[in-house]
């Protein structure tokens, strides 16, 4: 299991540092719209993921500024229910969020989950831009902070519970790049903290390193992945959760369907609570939609400040 | 948004804990019991007490009997999958009422060490 992640890793990491192929054809034209100055703009690689979740995990994407960002998240029972239970659709749970674009930079975020009646706040910061042209940067690089609380019932509410026992955090860094115009992948280093576990011997922090990746097929259309591996776990019933999805553009909105191990819904669950296993045929259907909204037109000069530089 | 920033810092920086349940609540508590597990002591009157009323010795439901020992170890996926189903779903067991994450945690710790019988 560990060569297999070390030789994922291995070609994540060559992928993201890979020459920038793409842009290389491009230079001519970039040659005939450069300043007449001679100074070359700095163009930023955009849509380097359709959304700005690949499918459980975050994506470099984020919401623009002034607009906000409504995702209807649902995951299904088990496919191996079979016909009786519509191969896992009887039994839904959902997360529904709002993602607003603060800044062209920040992205603030809340999400409510049936499961484990549990909500969750996340920042998302974007540090650095992939550029097209010239120098700049390879990858684009963002910063996630989320908290999640759970709003469950005591399950033995005679014994003295504490609120921060209801608390769990996540903070994630995301590199990106997008290869051409059909390819782009994206590693992303995860830290989970969970105030109160079960046993002495499993970790209140769980480190994780998430894959993920997408292949455009066409315009509208996108093959995705995400892969969360929690290397030397001592999680009990613990697997890696892995997800492979279809990404699906209609005009505004996105339809992200997918079949994967994890019925979770938020990074606390899907890193550290996924028990279905591929193997077994332990699989879940889902989907995610997403729906934007423009808010608050940006002025042009904030938007052109987040887009190109002058 | 200065003050957005503030307070967002704030929350991200609050306190984190370090606790775990068997620490917080322990035995004689009436904290979870998750240490030196007995199937005599600890599984066995989970079973009988939620399970046996319905997958009894005579015709059981499911034509899943969980009388003895080796019926109960062998019918780990099973009972795994169904414990932990979420409540609503039409597959969790009990159907009474879903069992208490203490005891939840026993039978999947139990079985994590092979189902003893002990």
């Amino acid at each position: 299991m560990n060569r297999v992640l070390r030789i994922l890793c291995a070609v994540f990491i060559c992928l993201l540092y890979q020459s920038d192929a793409w842009s290389q054809n491009d230079n001519d034209l970039e040659a005939l719209l450069a300043d007449p100055s001679g100074e070359q703009k700095k163009e930023y690689v955009s849509y380097t993921f359709k959304s700005a979740r690949i499918i459980n995990a975050h994506s470099v994407e984020q919401t623009a500024s002034g607009v906000m960002d409504m995702r209807i998240l649902h995951r299904f029972g088990s496919i191996s229910g079979g016909a009786y239970q519509l191969f896992g659709l009887d039994q839904a749970s959902m997360r529904m969020s709002l993602d607003y674009g603060l800044t062209p930079w920040m992205q603030v975020g809340i999400g409510r989950s049936t499961t484990g009646k549990e909500l969750d706040g996340v920042l998302k910061f974007r540090l650095l831009r992939q550029v097209i042209n010239g120098l700049g940067s390879p990858i684009t690089l963002s910063y996630v902070a989320g908290s999640t609380l759970s709003t469950l019932e005591w399950p033995e509410p005679e014994r003295g519970n504490f609120f921060s026992s209801r608390i769990g955090y996540y903070h994630q860094l995301l590199l990106g790049r997008k290869l051409n115009e059909t390819l782009s992948v994206q590693l992303t280093p995860s830290l989970v903290h969970r105030n109160l576990v079960a046993t002495r011997t499993e970790p209140n922090d769980i480190f994780a390193l998430g894959l993920g990746g997408r292949f455009k097929t066409n315009a509208r259309m996108a093959l995705t992945f995400d892969y969360f591996v929690v290397p030397g776990t001592k999680l009990v019933d613990h697997n890696n959760s892995l997800s492979l999805g279809i990404d699906i553009e209609t005009g505004g909105h996105v339809f992200q369907l997918h079949v994967s191990n994890s019925r979770g819904l938020n990074e606390r669950q899907f890193i550290t609570g996924t028990n279905g296993r591929w193997d077994k045929g332990d699989l879940f259907f889902g989907f995610n939609l997403s729906r934007v909204f423009t808010l608050r037109t940006p002025r042009m000069s904030i938007d052109l400040g987040g887009d190109a530089e002058k | 948004m200065r003050y957005f920033l503030v307070i967002s810092v704030f929350l991200l920086l609050q306190s984190c804990y370090y606790d775990n349940e068997q620490d917080l609540y322990p035995v004689g508590s009436g904290g979870c019991d998750t240490l030196n597990l007995s199937y005599q002591t600890h599984i066995l009157p989970i079973i009988s007490s939620k399970c046996q009323s319905c997958h009894g010795s005579v015709s059981p439901n499911g034509s899943l009997s969980l009388m003895t020992h080796a019926q109960i170890k062998a019918a780990e996926v099973k009972v795994r999958d169904r414990i932990n189903r979420s409540p609503g779903d039409p597959q969790l067991m009990p159907k009474t009422d879903k069992l208490p994450a203490c005891q939840i945690r026993q039978l999947e710790l139990w079985y994590n060490d092979g189902a003893p019988n002990n």
